[in-house]
């Protein structure tokens, strides 16, 4: 190709490569995409109420027509996923960087990084941990635990090196904030591995020695005996795939089951109705980690018709719990297992009926608590 | 309105290309002072009236000036052409500056104007006394017609962070110029190349500088790497908009001249700023370092000019004491360069001229970048483990680690090693050219995919010079 030539085929293809998106921007005007289902929020739309004073504010988002605008030109672009993904390719595989808008990948594995807590809101949310205790707790016979569990970024510091948040502190803030609850360190049980590769929660195969770690120093663990059994669910798809743009393939669902596991019953107190352990229906919605406990619940109750003992644990907890506490199941008679980002704490105490005699556990992720959700 | 969004280019871009290839010659001028205006707007919908006060003010000015060619007038019009756009520069740029400071210094309590600095104000005031004070000089013929005088003032692909174009490179090019495949597509890859080197260096350097300052684990070799990271993130940042501002500019038939070549192979600091940020450099040299005498005065004359030009070319960049020193940091060198270095240069290897001035221009950058006199001293004591700083820490290495490919591609991509190796094959084989030739449209287009997916993720930031 002669230069003459080069610059005819340079001026067309650059012109075509703008005309065409530009032809399809336009379109986006006229026919807007409303909700995202990949990053789970609605898209900005084309500004509408353009008065003199929206078009000459350019510095407040809601108000300002042309922050509006750009937003719109953003969002609304065409072939958007093609793109982020485009984009995560490029910054992790050519420019070699290790992070993508704040997602890594390490060993295969896709995380978060995060390298500071919100303190306001780890405050708020130790705060409503207290409130509890002080409420219901300060003055019951059983006993009390704490437990922290470590998401997939005390891993990458721990493990890989990366610039995490101080977990240290973390724990130190918990232990201060409940004195009187006996601090169970799982951490030692776990390492990026017993994660899923797409997700943020662990994997339930991957629990036996935090099973085995908290039963301990709940005093239960002798009343385990029965061995699991591995079954595996293909195509999991966790959060992180389609919000990290990296798409990986989709991996599988390891489930633990047994006799007194396939016995057991989990009672919804929102619902009223009865369901397993695990819920098969759940496997293919669009978070297919619901299918432990059904995923997120308010208050259940786990009752265990082949328990060798009457005792009863209540276990405060979020969406990390849900893979775990089925494992806890052989070891009491029932179990209670609250989530206070769906259910007033003020109400726990009349739904489940006392706390005099039954154990406690709080189960928390550093995320969770971070986040402040709890009601 | 930025190059680096999703409005500019599919939006701004694209009509206006359109528009301005269909309209005839005539309506050329027209369509890009519309354009212009409305770019500006974008972004400065208030500001836009004080640009056209500015262009306004020039071109009475110069209609003036040349009506009272050779008279006392002429001069009285040139002087007050360049106090009133030094006032409003002064005004909107600088005012907190003087009165923070006389209110530091007498203990007054002279309340702040806090203005918005409208973008691109010390790029347009220096073009428009460009023109003034050449059509006063004789060096370019008076503009009669506003729409042209005000087409070159505003022209936007070089408004808001330049280069400073002289209104004599472009003046020819406002009455007639040429369009053709090869400006057209000598223009486009330019611009694309731009683009490629804001987004896809500079902002990722951006990334590590941010997570440099939210660090707690800082160490000497962190900061020596924070160092690399600015100056490269400055230069590829500038250097691409001028590179888009090029490229733009050759689209649409303009020739404007070349705003760096380089500067990081300099020898010395002289060498240096004749190959970074050229035009402010040879405009310093034309309206303030010649009138001054230049280096045809005595020695001492000499050194009071170039203390004056480098203050205020620190000054030009902003509004606070850092920039200053910065400006006076580099007269110091250009100074020691002019009496010793020099001497002591020529007699040794090659190599330690250059260790100088890459060690000269980090420490200026980390200088330009700080926060304040405080932070400077912090960040500059860093870099010699002031305040008992480690060596090295876990993070440290994490950092290297991470952005080793980008840091070295960043360094060779600031030589003109590839430029040099594209240029020996293209010139040695005709078949070497061919396959170039081929490749460079899909170079371009494999670029503006992977830019285009960085402003669909969302990360483009602000051009690093808007805020002078």
């Amino acid at each position: 190709m002669n230069n003459k030539i080069r610059n005819i085929v340079v001026t067309v293809t650059f012109s075509l490569f703008i005309a065409f998106f530009a032809v399809l921007c336009v379109l986006r005007i006229f026919s807007p995409v409303e909700y995202s289902d990949v990053e789970k929020r609605p898209l900005a739309q084309f500004p509408t109420n353009i008065t003199v004073e929206s078009i000459l504010n350019t510095k407040e988002e809601d108000k300002s027509t042309i922050k509006q605008f750009e937003k719109f030109t953003v969002d609304q672009f065409p072939f958007r996923e093609f793109f982020r993904r485009l984009e995560a390719q490029f910054q992790l595989n050519v420019l070699n960087l290790k992070e993508n808008h704040g997602y890594v990948q390490e060993n295969g594995s896709i995380a978060e990084l995060e390298t500071t807590f919100f303190e306001k809101g780890l405050n708020g949310a130790l705060g409503r941990l207290q409130y509890i205790y002080d409420k219901y707790l300060k003055d019951s016979s059983g006993d009390k635990y704490v437990c922290l569990v470590p998401d997939k970024n005390y891993f990458l510091g721990r493990d890989f090196g990366y610039p995490v948040r101080d977990y240290n502190w973390l724990t130190g803030k918990l232990q201060a904030a409940l004195p009187d609850m006996t601090y169970i360190d799982i951490t030692g049980d776990l390492t990026l591995d017993d994660y899923y590769l797409t997700d943020w929660h662990w994997s339930q195969d991957g629990l036996l020695g935090v099973q085995n770690t908290i039963t301990e120093a709940l005093g239960s663990a002798d009343r385990f005996e029965t061995p699991f059994k591995e079954n595996v669910l293909e195509g999991f798809k966790g959060g992180y795939t389609d919000q990290s743009a990296l798409y990986p393939a989709p991996e599988k669902l390891v489930y633990l089951t047994n006799g007194i596991l396939d016995a057991c019953t989990v009672y919804d107190y929102e619902t009223n109705k009865t369901y397993g352990l695990y819920n098969h229906e759940l496997f293919s919605s669009k978070v297919p980690y619901d299918f432990f406990l059904s995923g997120t619940r308010a208050l259940l109750r786990i009752d265990n018709p082949n328990a060798t003992t009457d005792e009863e644990l209540i276990v405060f907890r979020d969406s990390f719990g849900s893979s775990l506490i089925p494992l806890l199941s052989e070891g009491y008679k029932s179990i209670y297992v609250v989530d206070i980002r769906y259910v007033m704490s003020d109400m726990v105490g009349n739904l489940i009926g006392g706390y005099e005699d039954r154990d406690v556990l709080f189960l928390y992720s550093a995320t969770i608590l971070d986040q402040n959700v709890f009601k | 309105m930025l190059f680096s969004s999703i409005s500019f280019l599919y939006y701004f871009l694209a009509a206006v290309l359109l528009i301005y290839f269909i309209v005839p010659f005539k309506a050329k001028n027209l369509v890009l002072l519309i354009a212009s205006l409305f770019f500006y707007f974008y972004g400065e919908p208030i500001y836009t009236l004080l640009m056209l006060a500015t262009t306004l003010s020039s071109y009475i000015h110069g209609l003036l000036i040349d009506h009272f060619r050779g008279t006392k007038w002429a001069k009285v019009f040139v002087w007050t052409s360049v106090a009133s756009s030094l006032a409003a520069l002064g005004f909107f740029k600088y005012s907190d500056f003087f009165i923070s400071n006389v209110n530091n210094l007498f203990g007054g309590s002279i309340p702040l104007l806090e203005l918005a600095l409208p973008i691109g104000i010390s790029f347009y005031t220096f073009q428009t006394l460009s023109y003034t004070i050449d059509v006063y000089r004789g060096e370019a013929k008076v503009q009669k017609s506003f729409v042209r005088l005000a087409t070159y003032v505003a022209l936007f692909p070089q408004l808001i962070a330049g280069p400073i174009v002289r209104y004599t490179t472009v003046e020819e090019d406002l009455s007639s110029r040429t369009h053709s495949f090869e400006n057209f597509s000598c223009g486009a890859t330019r611009f694309v190349l731009g683009l490629a080197k804001k987004v896809l260096i500079a902002d990722r350097l951006g990334d590590l500088i941010a997570s440099f300052h939210a660090s707690d684990e800082k160490s000497v070799v962190f900061y020596w790497i924070y160092a690399f990271a600015v100056f490269l993130q400055l230069y590829f940042d500038f250097s691409g908009y001028s590179d888009m501002a090029i490229g733009l500019g050759r689209i649409f038939g303009f020739r404007f001249l070349e705003n760096f070549n380089y500067p990081i192979v300099s020898k010395s600091i002289a060498e240096f700023w004749r190959r970074w940020h050229m035009s402010l450099g040879s405009w310093f040299r034309d309206y303030v370092y010649i009138p001054l005498g230049g280096n045809r005065v005595s020695k001492w004359r000499w050194l009071f000019n170039t203390l004056v030009v480098w203050m205020l070319t620190g000054f030009w960049h902003g509004a606070d004491w850092t920039f200053i020193l910065w400006g006076l940091y580099f007269a110091v060198f250009l100074v020691l360069e002019k009496f010793v270095l020099n001497k002591f240069f020529a007699k040794i290897p090659r190599v330690f001229s250059h260790i100088y001035v890459v060690l000269v221009i980090l420490i200026s950058f980390v200088l330009f970048s700080a926060n304040g006199m405080a932070g400077a001293i912090a960040d500059i004591g860093g870099m010699f483990g002031a305040g008992n700083l480690p060596f090295w820490t876990r993070e440290t290495g994490y950092y290297l680690a991470g952005y080793a490919v980008l840091l070295v591609a960043a360094c060779i991509g600031a030589t003109p090693l590839l430029k040099t190796a594209v240029l020996k094959l293209k010139e040695k084989s005709r078949i070497a050219n061919n396959v170039i030739n081929v490749l460079e449209p899909i170079v371009v287009v494999a670029l503006l995919l992977v830019i285009t997916s960085y402003f669909v993720g969302g990360s483009f930031s602000a051009f690093l010079y808007f805020r002078f």
